[in-house]
This record gives C-alpha cells, sequence and structure tokens, in this order.
C-alpha cells in the first residue's frame, strides 16, 4: 500500500515554506486527511532536495496517523500571515509540488 | 379516304380511329382484407402518425421517404393521437433568485440555483430555492454565497455555475471563496458550498482547493459581473464516493492560462487533491457518469476540443473523441438512459457516442433529422436532460433573431433509417416553442416532486430574470389523461407531398381525418386545414374546418378537385378558453388519383396504292415503283427508333411512336401485281398502322 501526496497552494517566504497537503491511499483514493505544512527553512543552507523529501514523509506520517487533525486547515489565517511575511522563490515550491507528483510512491510509507 | 403526314410523307388512310392508352394498371388483391388500398380509382395519401417527428420538408412515396413526418409542428405528435401542444405554467421566484441556472432532485424536493442579477446598486448573490407546487413558485432555501470585495461590495459579482447532489448533501461549484468580510478580493476564485438541507449553505472548498486570492484568480470580471447562461466556467460530478470539479483558468483571467483542471475529493469537500489539467478553448461543458474508450466505468469531461475519461487514480485523462473546439460544443452533455452520451456541436447536430465493448466506438448524429429544421427552430443544443423513460430533453435554439427555442423530445428508442441516405436518426418531437425570438432556453430539469405530478422545468433567459416556466405531465398520452393543459392554439406542417410523382399532376379531390373531440362549431375545438399547392406556402389557401360531422373537405370549387404536382398542408388546432379541451387527430389523409396526360392512339389502314398516285406522292427513285417506295417508307418508320411526326388534320404535328410493342406493330396486307419490265411485279396493297403518343 502507497500514499498519494496532493500538495498545493505553495507560499514561500524567506524564512518557511508553506503549502497545503492533502494525503489519500494509492490504490482506493481513500483520502486519509489534508492540513497545511510549514517548513521552517535552515538558516544557512538552502532547502535540499532531501530535506524537502524528509518533510514530506514526516507530514505524510502525521496525516497517516491523526486525519485532519494532523496540520492545521485554517487557510485564511495562515494566507493571511504569510501575506505579511517577506517574500522568495527559491524555487523548492516547484520542486515539492513536482517531488509529490511522483507516482511510484509504494515505498514510501512511513514506518 | 383521308391524308396523313408521318415522318414527313404524306399518306393516303382510310377511316382513322382514335382511343385512349391505358396507363396504369388496376389493384386488385387474391387474398388477405379488403382495404382501401384495393380501391383501383382512387389513391389515399394517408398520415397515421408522425413517428418520424420532425425535420422532413419533402415527402418522396416512391421510396416511402418522409412519410410518417413533419415539416414542423407544435402539436403534440410523440404518443398517441395528434393534438395541441401542452400548456406551460409560468412560475414566480421572487429576487434575490433571479436568473435560474440548474435544478436537481434532492431529499423529497426540487433544488434550484439561482444568481441574482448583477446590478452596482446592490450586493449580489447566489441563493438555492426549493419548488412548491401550490403555488407554482420557487422559495425557502437559503443564501448560498454572496458578493464580497472587502470595499464596496455592489461593485464585484458572483456566479454559480453547477448543482449537485453527493452523498446526501447539496454541492454548489460558484465564484468567490468565502473569506470573512473586509478580507481582499475572492472575486475571481471559485469555490465549492454544501448544504445538508439545502438552506445553510458552508464551504466545501477546503485543504487543497484552489482559492487563494493571490495565486488562484481563474475568473474575469467580466464573467463575474454578469449572468450568461453560456458561461461555461464549472461543473460538479458525483461519482460513487469521488466528488470531482473542473474549473476553467481562464486564459483572460490574472493566473489562468486556457487549462481546465479537475479536482477531487473523497471526503466531501474537506480535502481537494488537484488530478489532471487539460487545455482547452472554453470552460468544461459537462461532466459525467460514462465510460473509457476502455468500456471501463469512469467520469467523463466534455469540452470544446474533446470528450475525455479522467482518471483520478493515476491522475491522467485520454481522449475519446475529437471535437471541434467550437465555444457551444458540448454544453451539458449528458448520458441517456440508453447508455450513450449525447453531445450537442455548435453547428446544431447533436452526436451519440456509444461504447458497448472496449475500443469499440460508434458516433451516430442524431438529428435534426432528415432535412433539417424549419428556420425559426434553427440553432443548437443548449441543455440536454435525460428522463426515466425514453425521452431525452433537449433545449435547443433561440439565438437569434426570428429564432425561436424550443424544446424538444428526442426518442431514444427509435432509430430512424433515412431510406433515401441511409443515414440514421432519431425522432424529434416538439415540446414547447418559445413565442419570442432571439432567447434560449438556459436550462432544464423533469421531477415529481412536491406533488407527485410530473414535471417538465425550464428557464427562458431574460433580461433582469429568467422566466421559469413547466409542463404538467409532459409525456402523458393525451387519452389517458384528462388534467394535461394544452396550448390554445398548435400547427402541424406536413411534409410537402410529392404525391407519387412529382413530375406528374395529381387531381386532389378530398382530405378526409378520423379525429375525436371535435366540436360542431368554431366556438369549441377544430381543426383547420390550410394548403399550398407545388411549392407555395402551406397558408396560402384555407379550406376550411373540420369539426364533429365534418370529417372530410373536398377541394376546389364546387368539389372538383385541385390539380397539381405537390401539395403542403399545414393544419391548425384551435380549442375553446378551456385548457383541458382539445381535438384528437388520430389520422389525417388526402383523396387523389395520379392524373397522367391523355395519350392519343390512333389506327388507320393506309392505302399503299392511292398514296403511289396521290398529289403528294413520294419521289421517284429508279428502278423502283412508287408503289415499292410507299412501303420501304413505311417501314423505314416501323424502325425508327426515335419518335417520328404524325399530323392527320390541321392541328399541330404529335410524335409518335409507330411500331408499338409488344402488340400493334404496323402490319401490311400486300400483293404483287403486274409488271413493268416483264422480270417483276411490285408490291401494293394496305398496311394496317397504329401510332401512339409517347409523351
Amino acid at each position: 500500500m502507497g500514499y498519494r501526496r496532493f500538495c498545493t497552494d505553495i507560499m514561500e517566504s524567506t524564512t518557511e515554506l508553506t503549502f497545503a497537503l492533502v494525503v489519500r491511499i494509492q490504490e482506493t483514493q481513500e483520502t486519509l486527511g489534508g492540513g497545511y505544512v510549514t517548513v521552517i527553512k535552515p538558516p544557512t543552507i538552502p532547502l535540499t532536495d532531501a530535506l524537502l523529501e524528509k518533510a514530506l514523509d514526516d507530514a505524510v506520517a502525521l496525516i497517516v496517523r491523526k486525519g485532519n487533525d494532523a496540520l492545521p486547515r485554517d487557510k485564511a489565517r495562515i494566507r493571511a500571515e504569510y501575506a505579511l511575511k517577506p517574500k522568495e522563490d527559491t524555487g523548492a515550491g516547484r520542486v515539492l509540488r513536482e517531488m509529490a507528483r511522483v507516482k511510484d510512491n509504494a515505498d514510501r510509507r512511513p514506518a | 379516304m383521308g391524308v396523313i403526314s408521318l415522318n414527313g410523307q404524306t399518306y393516303v388512310v382510310g377511316p382513322i380511329d382514335m382511343t385512349w392508352v391505358p396507363r396504369q394498371s388496376p389493384a386488385y388483391r387474391t387474398q388477405g382484407t379488403q382495404s382501401r388500398g384495393n380501391d383501383p380509382s382512387m389513391n389515399h395519401f394517408l398520415h397515421r402518425s408522425f413517428p418520424w417527428g420532425i425535420g422532413w420538408s419533402r415527402i418522396k412515396r416512391e421510396i416511402g421517404r418522409g412519410v410518417g413526418g413533419l415539416l414542423d409542428s407544435t402539436c403534440w405528435t410523440a404518443l398517441g393521437p395528434v393534438t395541441l401542444g401542452k400548456l406551460q405554467e409560468v412560475q414566480s421566484h421572487a429576487a434575490n433568485a433571479d436568473h435560474w441556472k440548474k435544478a436537481v432532485n434532492f431529499k423529497s424536493d426540487l433544488w434550484g440555483l439561482f444568481e441574482r442579477d448583477f446590478s452596482a446598486a446592490n450586493v449580489t448573490d447566489i441563493v438555492s430555492r426549493k419548488f412548491g407546487a401550490t403555488s407554482d413558485d420557487w422559495t425557502g432555501g437559503g443564501q448560498i454565497r454572496a458578493a464580497n470585495d472587502g470595499g464596496d461590495p455592489n461593485a464585484t459579482g458572483i456566479r454559480g455555475f453547477d448543482l449537485g447532489v453527493h452523498k446526501g448533501s447539496l454541492f454548489v461549484l460558484c465564484s468567490g471563496a468565502p473569506l470573512p468580510a473586509g478580507a481582499t478580493a475572492e472575486e475571481f476564485v471559485y469555490g465549492v458550498a454544501s448544504s445538508a438541507a439545502g438552506a445553510t449553505w458552508a464551504d466545501a472548498g477546503l485543504i487543497g482547493w484552489p482559492d487563494s486570492a493571490t495565486t488562484n484568480r481563474y475568473l474575469t470580471s467580466t464573467i463575474t459581473r454578469r449572468n450568461d447562461f453560456n458561461d461555461d466556467m464549472g461543473r460538479l460530478l458525483s461519482f460513487g464516493n469521488v466528488l470531482l470539479a473542473a474549473i476553467y483558468r481562464h486564459p483572460s483571467s490574472t493566473d489562468g492560462t486556457g487549462l481546465i483542471e479537475v479536482l477531487s475529493s473523497t471526503d466531501s469537500g474537506a480535502n481537494w487533491a488537484s488530478d489532471v489539467t487539460i487545455p482547452a478553448s472554453d470552460g468544461p461543458k459537462a461532466f459525467v457518469d460514462w465510460v473509457t474508450i476502455g468500456g471501463v466505468r469512469s467520469p467523463v469531461l466534455v469540452i470544446p476540443d474533446g470528450v475525455y475519461s479522467i482518471d483520478y487514480t493515476n491522475n491522467t485523462f485520454a481522449l475519446i473523441y475529437a471535437l471541434d473546439g467550437d465555444p457551444n460544443t458540448g454544453r451539458w452533455a449528458e448520458v441517456g438512459n440508453d447508455g450513450s452520451l449525447y453531445v450537442g456541436l455548435g453547428s446544431g447536430s447533436i452526436l451519440r457516442l456509444t461504447i458497448r465493448e472496449a475500443d469499440n466506438l460508434d458516433v451516430m448524429v442524431i438529428g435534426p433529422p432528415g432535412d433539417g429544421l424549419v428556420t425559426a427552430k434553427q440553432g443548437r443544443a443548449n441543455y440536454i436532460l435525460k428522463t426515466p423513460s425514453e425521452w431525452l430533453l433537449v433545449a435547443y435554439g433561440g439565438h437569434a433573431a426570428s429564432r425561436n427555442a424550443s424544446i424538444f423530445m428526442i426518442d431514444t428508442s427509435v432509430i430512424l433509417t433515412d431510406p433515401e441516405t441511409g443515414k440514421r436518426f432519431m425522432p424529434w418531437h416538439h415540446m414547447y416553442q418559445d413565442g419570442t425570438a432571439n432567447l434560449d432556453i438556459v436550462a432544464l430539469a423533469y421531477s415529481t416532486e412536491d406533488d407527485a405530478t410530473p414535471r417538465l422545468h425550464f428557464a427562458v433567459e431574460g433580461a433582469a430574470a429568467s422566466v421559469n416556466s413547466h409542463i404538467e405531465e409532459p409525456f402523458v398520452n393525451p387519452k389517458q389523461s384528462t388534467t394535461v393543459k394544452y396550448q390554445a392554439t398548435s400547427i402541424l406542417r406536413l411534409p410537402d407531398d410529392d404525391l407519387g410523382d412529382p413530375q406528374a399532376t395529381t387531381t386532389i379531390l378530398d382530405s378526409i381525418v378520423d379525429a375525436d373531440d371535435l366540436s360542431v362549431d368554431t366556438t369549441g375545438q377544430y381543426i383547420t386545414l390550410r394548403y399550398g399547392l407545388n411549392g407555395a406556402s402551406d397558408t396560402t389557401t384555407t379550406l376550411g374546418n373540420f369539426l364533429s360531422g365534418i370529417e372530410s373537405l373536398a377541394f376546389g370549387a364546387s368539389s372538383q378537385g385541385v390539380a397539381d404536382s405537390r401539395i403542403g398542408i399545414n393544419l391548425l388546432f384551435t380549442r375553446d378558453a378551456t385548457n383541458t379541451n382539445r381535438p384528437l387527430l388520430n389520422e389525417f389523409g388526402l383523396e387523389a388519383y395520379g392524373f397522367r396526360p391523355s395519350l392519343r392512339r390512333w389506327s388507320m389502314r393506309v392505302d399503299i396504292k392511292a398514296t403511289a398516285e396521290g398529289d403528294s406522292k413520294p419521289n421517284k427513285v429508279a428502278n423502283e415503283n412508287l408503289n415499292e417506295t410507299v412501303i420501304e417508307n413505311l417501314v423505314a418508320v416501323a424502325v425508327s427508333s426515335t419518335l417520328v411526326l404524325f399530323q392527320d388534320s390541321e392541328a399541330t404535328p404529335t410524335t409518335v411512336r409507330v411500331r408499338v410493342p409488344p402488340d400493334a406493330p404496323p402490319v401490311f396486307h400486300l400483293e404483287v401485281i403486274g409488271s413493268t419490265d416483264a422480270t417483276r411485279g411490285y408490291r401494293t396493297g394496305t398496311c394496317d398502322l397504329v401510332l401512339e403518343q409517347a409523351l
């Protein structure tokens, strides 16, 4: 059994990368839950693919365990807060989106 | 004795007998039932019923084309006897429910989605209302969403694009994210709202729904600040456990690039996944539960560019059938109760796509049938609605001046084959035609709510509000209900009838009906016959009225008949002031006979000797007696492969054939007499000729 990950509403500031994550079971398309993930950018190094993948896996694991209660879902507040922050586009959001689109993620089920 | 001219040669003849050429063999029956078809003296051109529906401009009786069809009709012709069209009853729907978008059956009511007319003088919103049969009105419900830009809400608009039922709730796909009052503008993003009972609405576009006012502005002010019915920006589909939405990222919007995005939710809108994006010429036209090209059940999206199956498991889409890109193509395409997908084209045709087995797509144009619709009815499909029975309803036409919107009933249980072209069609029957040109019928709904009376609901577009109406008992046989209401008048236009031979004249003597419930005079129910001959308007001449006791009308002055090659019939049905009264027509016919120009036949005996000695004898041929010359001339005429000229009086010469097959070739009665040079005699005598007009 694997999970499908759908990342949308990606918002990047100079200090954070925030996005909406919805997780489904690959085989049945049952939705396990969703919410907004915020990744704190490391102060001295860029957000690498490995870091993004780790953050994504951790968030998926949270949603698998707690469903819609795992992550904040108040998108109006999150967007309003983001609007006040200094913006940055490092390309991490696009990487994240493509990373989540990987179809064959059956082996990515968190332990 | 007399003189004639034949093929330029003069002959002396005896008495001439002139008779008439028999042209049609009489019919007779050696077994079975004696019927009116056995009457050799009269043809009966009958219209028993009209199962072919409208769209047939010409009856070609030799091949049966158009028989059973109609040029046009506003009558009821679909089932049972022909009668007046069924009456529409106007519904009331007070503001803010101005423009009706769609309605669905939900929890024992028919619920409608309405838009408030956009105006800078008030805050526009979208609302739900339910139909009440007691007062024929739309009431109750509640506000789904209101325009709100945080500044002047009057200046912004809001739209409703689709309404559906999913997992026990109503869902609406609309514009405008439900941000708190005073927040930044959300006018140009899409939203989804749901309601468990129809009155109180909540946001159903939660996590994953693209409603960011900074990155998902996919609509334009042109779209959001008007109420055009053909702004096909979004569609919903309930597909088992999954709710799918297709939204158009309008290329003129801030963040749109002309793609249609398909999203899905398996938890009633709590979480959404973006499945696929498809390049499109315009927004999604229909989202239906159908099959892939492999015959597997699937969500299927109809856009102007094609029909696509959507695989939300693997986030892919596959083209089933390419369309033409016309923004009016595919609007509210529908899966009929025969399992086929019906798609209207912007050009006016309606396609029927059928997949019964894997990789086997059958495409058929179901109409308009035959020769097409009359001018007033022409256009394209705006809305296609299936019903539980065989009838597929189509809102059609009305898009221009002199075009009146119609609702057609298409019988999906019948496939016609045009005997002339081999094309296949389905019969189209008239259900309703709007009286005002250049207005569209924008939506249809069929429901028995809320009083168990079946109704066809529809809306005609209007400047400030749509005009909503319904027709009760829309599919009921007129003979099986006394409560159906009917229009005051309706017309039935038969195709231009060639009466078996458009090249020849037919003498039309009588028109006959088998009708019920006619009144004794024109204060009640009656049927008026109008007609036009040989292509003239079918209302050129009014023959009279069929009344109780008057079920035949004779043509011509003093009932002498009229004669022409074709006739167009226009029957006008009329009732009195009681809208449940109606005349019933079971059969209409004409009594006529084919009139062929009288062809004459002459029989005569040529006196060869007298001809050879007469004043107009032929020129002498060397070594040949003039009697022989006359004989040779007659033989030449007899074997002529073309017609010859015959003149027996001062009249104009007539073209005739001399050797009339098979029974009357010229017969010579000859004898050899005398001898002019002692080596041989010469022939003379008589020749019996039969001459016959060929044309």
